[in-house]
């Protein structure tokens, strides 16, 4: 199987405190690949690596096999970023950024990136800073689309957006991605969204990996109980939304199941509550 | 293609700064050429100057006009020296930190660099069309310094004279260029526009005034004795000295061993009696020091441009 996204043994240290540590992630190509963890997870730190951003303290980051810190050039061109924040120019139009796109990037797509524009509605001789905050998102992704870019790294673009807008977005990336065969990244703190969108999750917490599934395997293989903190199958306790201590279990094969089927937000909390104990007993062992 | 494009974005990004600097370089030339013709019109002439200058009597016909046209010199001039020698430093330093440092602060570098295989390309962009902006408006207003000092100093040829020598002409616009570039390297390294303008400012001051500081010094190497009888307004001083006997030169830290009696340096009244004789660079050799400061001051602007390069290379983007 071919990888759009690879991390091998990745760490990232900012001053005494790691961001990343001995992280291992191999997203195949052509799939839409949810990264998702709370703040501080390293979620960013990992995407900013795969743009030639951030140097890792140890391991690697491969984009369709290139190392981006090694050669960035080459990188670049295999990759569309979408940072988290638009970053657009506020003094130009859209069109002015279809435009520095083209000046900037061999092979930019203009075309493309203005009907991805033309489809939401977007006008291109609006000025960036008269766009609302998902029409910024939403340009700031069909200039990565007008790349045509092979490997699409996201890094929380729907964080500012309402729902309508994430909707929208993710639509038109999916549509995308589907269309080209690119492979896509994205981190979000928005489960309900990616569920629809994403084929893979990665969870992130405290720099550390905690799971890497396709979404059917991650719903399929685990289960939701009473709270059972000493089972050898519990992943994490924590509390549902009437306030009940509920655990996440993994389904064991061969064995009858209990419980219920987990949704993939119990999933995810599930796996930052067993990433935030383990964090706490290594805070304490050490 | 590109390029037309890649300036046509860079000049909007910049279009305020462009269009203050603009209407600033316009009115300073405008008011040079309506001041210098003030200037020519009060019919103060070489002969005038010479006469002042030397201490002879003030001829017939210059007896009227002094008061004039020192009141403009002094009055009005600052307007043209005010704008001709602060609007290209000003917009090379406000321009310049904006290159990259503005970017940075805003966070737009991520969108651009993310875009760009190449941030070498993308800095060629964003500095060029700003660069041959600061490098305009420094010539012109050069040109109009040069103008202005024709008509505050008759009798002078400013393409060989020393007069306001930095402050006009090819000079003033290579002293832009350079307070540009390195203005352009603290933006890149602070990534802040506002504390790179401070700093910025500061770095210039250093640069230029260590620069002036340094040409002034291999100058003095290359002064030679001016006879009297071949001194000219346009000559650089750099000093006097006193020429004994056996033709040898002396300063005034040396004369009291030679002329006695002692020299009492606080009462003017009193005079060595050797022979004084200037020494001084001749305003025929201005253009070829200005074309070595203009080398020097080009080359400090690559060094500069260089480093921001390797900042451009391995930063983060904002």
């Amino acid at each position: 199987m071919d990888f759009g996204f690879e991390a091998h043994h990745l760490g990232k240290r900012y001053r005494r405190r790691w961001a990343l540590r001995d992280v291992d992630v191999a997203v195949p190509e052509g799939s839409i690949t949810a990264l998702v963890g709370p703040n501080g997870a390293g979620k960013s730190t990992m995407i900013k690596a795969g743009v030639g951003f951030e140097r890792p303290t140890a391991g690697r980051v491969l984009v369709s096999g290139i190392d981006p810190w090694r050669e960035r050039g080459r990188a670049i061109r295999q990759v569309g970023y979408v940072p988290q924040s638009p970053s657009l120019y506020r003094e130009l139009t859209v069109d002015d950024h279809v435009h520095l796109a083209v000046t900037l990037r061999p092979g930019f797509d203009p075309t493309l990136a203005r009907a991805r524009l033309d489809q939401l509605s977007i006008p291109l001789d609006s000025r960036a800073d008269e766009l609302s905050g998902g029409q910024q998102a939403q340009v700031g992704l069909a200039l990565a689309l007008g790349a045509r870019a092979p490997v699409l790294l996201l890094d929380e673009p729907l964080a500012s957006l309402d729902p309508l807008a994430r909707r929208e977005f993710l639509h038109v990336l999916v549509d995308a991605v589907r269309a080209d065969g690119a492979t896509a990244l994205l981190s979000s703190h928005v489960i309900t969204d990616i569920e629809q969108a994403c084929d893979r999750l990665l969870v992130l917490g405290g720099g550390r990996k905690l799971l890497d599934l396709s979404i059917a395997e991650s719903l399929a293989a685990h289960r939701m109980v009473e709270a059972a903190t000493h089972a050898d199958d519990v992943v994490g306790t924590f509390m549902d939304t009437t306030g009940e201590s509920v655990s996440l279990v993994r389904t064991g094969s061969g064995e009858p199941a209990r419980g219920r089927p987990a949704t993939l937000e119990e999933v995810v909390l599930g796996h930052l509550a067993a990433g935030r104990d383990q964090s706490v007993l290594q805070a304490v062992a050490a | 293609m590109t390029a037309l494009a890649a300036g046509r974005i860079t000049a909007r990004l910049h279009r305020f700064e462009l269009a203050v600097f603009s209407v600033l370089a316009v009115l300073g030339v405008l008011a040079t050429i309506l001041i210098a013709t003030q200037l020519d019109a009060v019919g103060w002439t070489a002969t005038c100057s010479d006469a002042m200058r030397s201490g002879a009597a003030t001829p017939r016909e210059c007896e009227f006009k002094i008061n004039e046209f020192y009141g403009i010199v002094s009055g009005r001039g600052w307007i043209v020296s005010g704008l001709t020698g602060f609007v290209p430093l000003a917009a090379a330093l406000l321009i310049g930190v904006s290159v990259v440092g503005r970017e940075l602060e805003r966070g737009t570098t991520r969108l651009a660099w993310a875009l760009t295989p190449s941030r070498m390309r993308w800095l060629a962009h964003r500095l060029v069309p700003v660069l041959v902006f600061v490098t305009v408006v420094g010539l012109v207003l050069g040109a109009a310094a040069d103008r202005w000092i024709a008509a505050a100093e008759p009798g002078i040829d400013p393409a060989n004279a020393f007069a306001g020598f930095g402050t006009r002409g090819p000079v003033l616009a290579a002293r832009a260029v350079f307070v540009f570039a390195l203005a352009v390297t603290v933006g890149a390294v602070l990534g802040r526009a506002l504390p790179a303008v401070i700093l910025g400012g500061i770095v210039a001051i250093v640069g230029l005034v260590g620069g002036a500081e340094m040409h002034q010094r291999i100058l003095r190497t290359e002064a030679i004795v001016i006879d009297e009888a071949a001194e000219g307004s346009g000559d650089l001083w750099v000093d006097q000295r006193f020429r004994l006997a056996d033709g040898t030169l002396v300063g005034w830290d040396e004369i009291e061993r030679y002329d006695p009696p002692p020299v009492e340096f606080d009462d003017a009244t009193v005079w060595p009696t050797l022979p004084q004789v200037t020494l001084g660079v001749p305003g025929r050799r201005y253009g070829e020091v200005a074309l070595r400061e203009i080398g020097a001051l080009v080359g400090g602007s690559l060094v500069a441009l260089a480093a921001t390069a390797l900042v451009v290379r391995r930063r983060r983007p904002g």
